[in-house]
């Protein structure tokens, strides 16, 4: 066990792994309670042409990511508040055209090589101190966000169209949240990868929205769960030599699967 | 008394489709009114209006005497959604869910303060929350839920109270109380209630005028000059029953 502890890449995993943990639950209640849980699904996959097109500028693929991200959510709430579409449809229009042409500005940029598979899957081990920089900038962000405007929140949360209507400011606030949604997928991709980020803002949501006997505590089991699966995954990880982001999301798939069924039988 | 809502000359269209025209109402304070109306009369898009989610084609809307577009007190105005509205779709305490009613009043930053936290507390116990404040929305009866969605929509200190349709779906006993608590309001908070509703006995017992409402204003006066003449037979393209006459 403690050969591990050793090298300062499993270090920089290991804290970038908490930190996403504790992260993507503070932002995915929020979105579960809105019926947005696909957002973060969607944005990963149009992070791809983020990464492209960064590699293809010559511009730090970091940086024009989180701009091409928080773009295509404000782009995806603003088409879903003018043109009445379904936001569940929206968002898989919007995931496939991000995946297109990300595929695509892919196939023009030679930057790519071998980090494909970790920008699809998740990689501890390549984690950077640039990336555990951002990681704890989107974290500083959403932290303070959901702090001074929680109770804001939360009433957009329970009830858009109420809150809408007494004249609480939703669509500002909701304009900042999304952009740190995006910031939050921008951060979590380093971990879990683009094909699996969705999972893990909305796995640890909906375990909190199980067990949790309010909306605060939802919001706490959330980040609870989050932290405690990116720590037993990345264990499970290195023990069974599994890819972490997967493992990760495994984990909490299995522990979602326990709490529906000890939740069937309970009652 | 002071004109709470006045609409003049007021149409609304969503594209080809009138969907309101010619309203020219007034709203006073102390009012109990009720707005009558078979489906599609238009009866929510005229609650939306004066709550601002709708911006009429043509005509004005001053509410407190304030052009509608210019009025910022929008707390002023409470709110009770068809059903409740959302509320009870994702784990909530009623704690919770009542002071997300008093968000409109203190805006999305600030701190809840001890006034704030007593107003709520009061709220609930003048509609007997008191024992449910830390169970779940979603598990109370529709009656009990119906009553947190009044709560949050007086967690405000709203000087109006609309609601659309807000007892639909609560057995008798359900709507008694439930209309019971409305009268007290009315009564002892001296809140001015605006009602949308197909109960036509309760508008009968309860409110002291009634509009008549098939995208245009049909009817305007007393319960009792609404059911004496022919006016809801008009409204409704057939002869209506109420209750208790």
């Amino acid at each position: 066990m403690l050969d591990m502890w050793q090298y300062g890449f499993f270090w920089r995993g290991i804290i970038a792994g908490l930190l996403v943990g504790f992260l993507c639950p503070l932002v995915g209640v929020f979105l579960v309670a809105r019926r947005y849980s696909f957002l973060p699904d969607a944005l990963a996959h149009v992070s791809l042409t983020g990464i492209a097109l960064g590699l293809i500028l010559h511009f730090s693929p970091d940086i024009v990511t989180v701009m091409v991200l928080v773009a295509a959510a404000w782009l995806t709430e603003w088409l879903r508040n003018k043109a009445s579409v379904y936001a569940d449809a929206l968002l898989a229009v919007v995931m496939a055209v991000g995946l297109a042409l990300g595929v695509i500005l892919i196939s023009k940029s030679r930057g790519f090589g071998a980090d494909l598979s970790s920008y699809l899957f998740g990689s501890l081990l390549t984690v950077r101190l640039q990336d555990l920089k951002t990681i704890t900038v989107a974290l500083v962000l959403v932290l303070g966000m959901v702090a001074v405007f929680y109770r804001g929140l939360l009433a957009v949360a329970l009830d858009e169209e109420y809150a809408q209507a007494v004249g609480i400011p939703v669509r500002h606030l909701s304009l900042v949240f999304i952009a740190l949604s995006a910031l939050t997928v921008a951060a979590a991709i380093k971990v879990a990868g683009v094909l699996l980020t969705g999972a893990l803002v909305v796995i640890p949501s909906l375990l909190g929205a199980f067990l949790g006997r309010s909306f605060a505590g939802t919001l706490k089991v959330a980040v609870g769960t989050g932290v405690l699966l990116s720590l037993l995954g990345m264990h499970l990880a290195y023990w069974g030599d599994l890819p972490p982001g997967p493992a990760i999301i495994l984990l909490g798939a299995g522990m979602l699967v326990l709490v529906i069924l000890g939740r069937r039988f309970a009652m | 008394m002071t004109n709470l809502v006045e609409m003049k000359g007021v149409e609304l269209s969503f594209g080809e489709k009138k969907v309101l025209e010619d309203i020219n109402l007034c709203i006073r304070e102390g009012d109990f009114l009720a707005i009558l109306g078979p489906n599609g009369a238009g009866k929510t898009s005229l609650l939306r209006l004066i709550l601002g989610t709708y911006r009429p084609t043509r005509g004005e809307i001053f509410l407190f005497g304030v052009p509608a577009a210019r009025f910022k007190e929008r707390y002023r105005i409470g709110y009770v959604p068809q059903k409740g509205g959302q509320l009870g779709s994702f784990p909530a305490t009623v704690w919770e869910a009542v002071a997300s009613g008093r968000v409109a009043r203190t805006g999305i930053w600030r701190r809840f303060t001890p006034k704030d936290e007593e107003v709520i507390e009061k709220t609930c116990a003048a509609l007997d929350l008191l024992p449910l404040l830390h169970q779940k929305v979603s598990e109370l009866s529709g009656g009990q839920r119906q009553r947190v969605a009044i709560a949050r929509a007086l967690a405000s200190e709203p000087d109006i109270l609309l609601l659309d349709e807000a007892a639909e779906g609560l057995d008798a006993p359900g709507e008694e109380l439930f209309y019971r608590y409305l009268a007290e309001l009315h009564k002892e908070r001296k809140v001015t209630i605006v009602m949308v509703t197909h109960d036509i006995g309760a508008v009968s017992r309860r409110v002291k005028r009634v509009i008549c409402l098939n995208r245009r204003i049909v009817f305007e006066g007393t319960p009792a000059e609404c059911l004496s003449n022919n006016h809801l037979a008009e409204l409704y393209g057939a002869p209506v029953y109420v209750p208790g006459r």
